[in-house]
């Protein structure tokens, strides 16, 4: 917008001429506040608000951290007013609404669902709220109640719904929301039952996402049925609350049956259930997998993992995160084959060996992309072994047998691009972690050295590479260069054709080896 | 469809033949060619040659543009060519910066008869984007409004109620993503 047009010579105010909804139309391109900053420009404009379609209050963006408290408080509360104010007016022309967008911190949670109804009965399309938690989910959560208007809706669109101390999702009527194509919750608690009342009012679901979501207890007798059949659904995301997948004693049990023939995309983020009765997935493209085990589950229990992944196995795009690593690898023996993957991304950790490495690459034969986030893995080192003089050669025997089935698979692996992300992000602390095998105490030490070690056994062994690069986040330019040329001096590549590159913070330096 | 050709008349009697998959882009267009009469030429009365050349220079580029009416804010696996559309956005931009204001209010009008959705947007889109940011003061020097409240309504009446929507917002200069 740098260049001005000229305002045209002549006094015609062409603008204020153009018929109202062609003025709003114009309008609700701007954000409400701007819009209805135009009431004051002249007479013909005042009335104008009331038949803006789409408001889209974003209090954030005027958040200044330089303000004080009271000033904060004083804005927010202006903010709440205006909104207030709008939706009356609206309400009482009649107008049509059909996007209703609220951006907003630290305002009463109470206030915004107060609304919800008000523009519900207007026949909204689309409503998003979102008051952003800027400290983190707190303990204290009050997981407020969403109006039972919103599970009756014959217009809604799309809701999405993101309070800073969640909502809760408990209604008595049955659900009916049958224009309702996508779904976003965020912070929400409910409690199976509700959870299946809610899919069975959605028939034109395409979208549903459920983040950080709190399985609430129920009067319902334990185990609950989850089952997610809906016919026109094709992005799921569904993951649970972070601190409930880490606590030790872990209710509800739940089975749980995927039937989605037109699921495109997955994101199954989970303790593994106590069954997965059945899985169905046929259209499945992407999936991203984090599976956690709760301490309580019966070490052995194998079948039911290898079901779930028996039911993603035609993806092309898969993720795993380092807990659904390790599930992995207490399934190796029955892990199915991915024929139709090319692009696999593991996501690593100090306390996950990769174990299940070696048996998953070799069942990916079409495999093209590999990508690590962060190199890190356990290293074994007996606590009572050896002394200090005379360090255990355990360590590297136990470490050698992973090494030599890692290398018998990586000689036959079609993987032709490797992406290291967070490379030398070594955790430089010792830590002890209980592990349930074999209940020895482990030494978590790693280095960079480390890392390049295991980017050289993928270089010395891997035929098919074309290009590794490498993602080194740090300004010390001389640690890049000592790797660049540790890595350089390789001479026994297995595919001479490859193209390394290093790229940091400042420097992006790339070599091939003919 | 076939490559057929129809002729549309402006008001003032201006020709214009064009393809039919482009005359389509024009919704009062494709109206009538659903109606299964057999249709050469079609007189649209409610717009000037000058203007309806523009308008079809606009839809002759965005003739193979796909219709998305399932907007969603997750990745879809299957979207459209990321270059292509920047290449189409770009030549949007160019398009309306060749354009003066007197122009794009007609074409405004015009879209609006013709009901051309694409580009009622992008019109109404460069409007606001020259509202945006602007005190109500430069906004009526730019558009030539008159302000015809006194100074007390002006004060009183519309800041109280809508005081929130006048709260300098030169606090926060970042654009948020």
């Amino acid at each position: 917008m740098g260049s001005k047009k000229k305002c045209f010579d002549g006094p015609r105010d062409i603008i204020s001429g153009l018929p109202d909804a062609l003025i709003c139309h114009i309008l609700s391109f701007l954000p409400t506040k701007e819009a209805a900053s135009t009431t004051v420009l002249a007479k013909r404009w005042k009335p104008l608000l009331a038949f803006m379609p789409n408001l889209d209050f974003d209090e954030s963006f005027y958040f200044d951290p330089l303000m004080t408290c009271e000033e904060r408080r004083k804005g927010s509360e202006s903010f709440m007013l205006f909104v207030g104010s709008v939706l009356t007016l609206q309400a009482e022309a009649n107008a049509t609404l059909n996007r209703f967008y609220v951006k907003c911190e630290g305002v009463d949670q109470n206030s915004v669902l107060e609304w919800i109804p008000k523009v519900l009965k207007r026949g909204v399309l689309d409503i998003d709220l979102h008051i952003p938690s800027s400290r983190g989910f707190g303990s204290n959560s009050t997981f407020y109640p969403l109006p039972s208007e919103i599970f009756v809706s014959k217009t809604l669109v799309r809701l999405k719904i993101q309070f800073q101390d969640g909502v809760n999702v408990n209604v008595e009527c049955d659900v009916s929301l049958p224009m309702l194509k996508t779904l976003h919750l965020d912070y929400v608690k409910m409690d199976t039952r509700m959870f299946q009342k809610l899919l069975s009012g959605c028939h034109m679901l395409k979208e549903l996402l459920l983040m950080n979501l709190i399985w609430e207890e129920s009067s319902e007798p334990e185990p609950c049925y989850v089952t997610v059949s809906v016919p026109t659904l094709k992005i799921l995301k569904f993951s649970r609350f972070e601190n409930f997948v880490k606590a030790k004693d872990f209710k509800p049990i739940v089975l749980w049956s995927f039937d989605i023939p037109n699921l495109v995309y997955l994101e199954y983020l989970d303790t593994i259930a106590d069954k997965y009765q059945h899985v169905r997935f046929d259209s499945l493209v992407e999936a991203r997998l984090g599976l956690c085990k709760t301490s309580k589950q019966i070490k052995n229990d194998n079948n039911n993992v290898t079901k779930l992944f028996m039911g993603i196995c035609n993806v092309k795009i898969l993720y795993l995160t380092e807990d659904a690593l390790k599930v992995l690898g207490c399934c190796r023996e029955t892990m199915p084959v991915f024929e139709n993957l090319i692009q696999l991304t593991i996501k690593t950790g100090l306390h996950v060996g990769w174990k299940s490495l070696p048996p998953l690459l070799k069942n990916c034969p079409n495999l093209q992309t590999l990508v690590f986030e962060g190199l890190n893995h356990i290293y074994r080192k007996r606590r009572s072994c050896g002394d200090e003089n005379r360090p255990c050669m355990c360590k590297n025997l136990d470490n050698m047998r992973v090494k030599k089935d890692i290398d018998a698979c990586l000689s036959s692996s079609s993987v032709k691009v490797i992406k290291i992300l967070n490379f030398g992000d070594t955790g430089d602390f010792c830590q002890f972690w209980e592990i349930e095998e074999d209940c020895e105490f482990w030494e978590i030490v790693e280095d960079v050295a480390d890392h390049i070690k295991q980017v050289k056994q993928f270089l010395e062994t891997m035929p098919d590479l074309e290009q590794v690069t490498l993602y080194y986040n740090t300004p010390q330019d001389e640690d890049v260069m000592k790797v660049f040329k540790k890595l350089k001096k390789l001479r026994r590549v297995a595919s001479a054709k490859c193209e390394v590159q290093i790229i940091s913070d400042n420097l992006n330096l790339s070599f091939t080896f003919r | 469809m076939s490559s057929n050709k129809i002729v549309l008349t402006s008001s003032d009697g201006e020709s214009f033949q064009v393809e039919e998959v482009v005359a389509r882009k024009l919704q009062i267009v494709k109206h009538l060619l659903e109606d299964d009469c057999v249709i050469n030429e079609i007189p649209l009365q409610n717009v000037t040659g000058n203007i309806l050349s523009i308008v079809l220079e606009y839809c002759k580029k965005h003739v193979d543009d796909v219709v998305d009416d399932d907007a969603s804010e997750e990745p879809k696996k299957k979207k459209p060519d990321d270059e292509a559309k920047q290449n189409l956005d770009a030549w949007d931009a160019e398009f309306m910066k060749n354009i003066d204001m007197e122009t794009i209010f007609k074409l405004i009008l015009a879209a609006n008869y013709l009901n051309v959705e694409g580009l009622l947007g992008l019109t109404c889109q460069t409007v606001a984007d020259y509202i945006k940011d602007k005190t109500p003061e430069e906004v009526r020097e730019l558009f030539n409004i008159e302000n015809d409240f006194t100074h007390e309504e002006e004060e009183e009446a519309i800041r109280k109620e809508n005081a929130w929507a006048f709260e300098a917002d030169t606090k926060h200069e970042d654009p948020k993503p």
